[in-house]
């Protein structure tokens, strides 16, 4: 567990708990069958151990990969407009959208701007009170076409944006647009 | 960055590992299947002899062996060479025969299972 990274439990991603619950069981098994020999056990933890650890840097290297394997956070409600679709595709009810409005200590889900079904399963609620929230457009060099889309910015719109900043895409670690289009561009560290 | 240098070697060593287990293993046990297959029954004496120093190479692999096949598994083919061996000794050629098969079947299913292929995958 100290090999695969300083997570609390509670914020493993899919994989890292699925890798974690494989682990315990295998290294139960010789534990359960003393016929079985050790390295039944100690070649597949390994294993898992070892992709565990490529997997989660391929995911730091595409996004592609990091959508494929962890998915992508879902809008359950934009712009104050609850997305019912959402809903039912990610088998949430409106009652544990409601509960977990609640648990964050907003009374009226007319207050709410935006609600986010994070990868981790969390629901993040973000109040129309708060200051204003940043789409992230562009992400370590790659285009967020989900976010772009929700924005309503092209491909080309972006560019014109990085353009007059006088960036390429490749150069940008974070480029963000919040509902007043201000924009903050972060650049890569050079290496 | 270093833990991922490191977990693509753990990685290949551990394949690497595995695949040339396999091969090693297969290998040793085929020979000793082999040699247990190409024994006579007729000269009981022979017999012994030769069953009792295919068990003295057996039990040069054995600790190689049990690293990563199932004990009883092992079980089964050291009891049949001990039976095997009694019955040569005994000049039991009946017997001879029938531990005979059961210890080729047992060494069979021991390279069948250390080979890579759907039956050890599965």
């Amino acid at each position: 567990m100290k090999i695969m990274g300083k997570r609390e439990i509670g914020e493993l991603d899919i994989g890292e708990l699925v890798s974690t619950l494989l682990i315990s069981e295998v290294a139960a098994i010789p534990i359960d069958d003393p016929d079985l020999p050790l390295m039944n056990a100690i070649i597949p933890i390994i294993f898992i151990l070892s992709l565990e650890i490529i997997f989660s840097f391929a995911k730091t290297k595409s996004n592609k990969i990091k959508k494929i394997m962890e998915g992508s956070p879902v809008y359950l409600i934009y712009k104050g407009e609850i997305n019912q679709r959402e809903l039912t595709d990610n088998r949430l009810t409106i009652n544990e959208l409601l509960s977990e409005m609640h648990i964050q200590g907003i009374s009226d889900i007319g207050d709410i701007e935006y609600g986010i079904l994070e990868q981790n399963g969390k629901i993040s609620l973000i109040k129309k009170s708060d200051d204003v929230f940043a789409h992230a457009l562009i992400i370590d060099g790659e285009y967020n076409k989900d976010e772009m889309s929700h924005m309503k910015m092209t491909r080309r719109s972006t560019d014109k944006l990085l353009k007059s900043a006088g960036v390429s895409v490749e150069d940008v670690f974070l480029l963000s647009v919040n509902d007043k289009k201000e924009i903050k561009i972060i650049k890569k560290d050079r290496k | 960055m270093k833990t991922v240098k490191i977990a693509f070697a753990l990685l290949f060593v551990t394949l690497f590992f595995v695949v040339a287990n396999s091969i090693a293993l297969s290998k040793i046990v085929t020979d000793l299947r082999d040699r247990v297959k190409n024994t006579s029954e007729e000269n009981t004496d022979a017999a012994y002899e030769e069953y009792t120093a295919i068990y003295e190479d057996y039990t040069g692999y054995s600790s190689y062996i049990s690293l990563t096949v199932n004990h009883e598994d092992l079980r089964d083919i050291e009891n049949s060479f001990a039976e095997i061996i009694g019955a040569a000794r005994a000049k039991d050629t009946d017997a001879l025969l029938t531990i005979k098969s059961r210890l080729i079947s047992a060494l069979e299913h021991v390279r069948r299972l250390s080979a890579i292929n759907i039956d050890s995958i599965f």
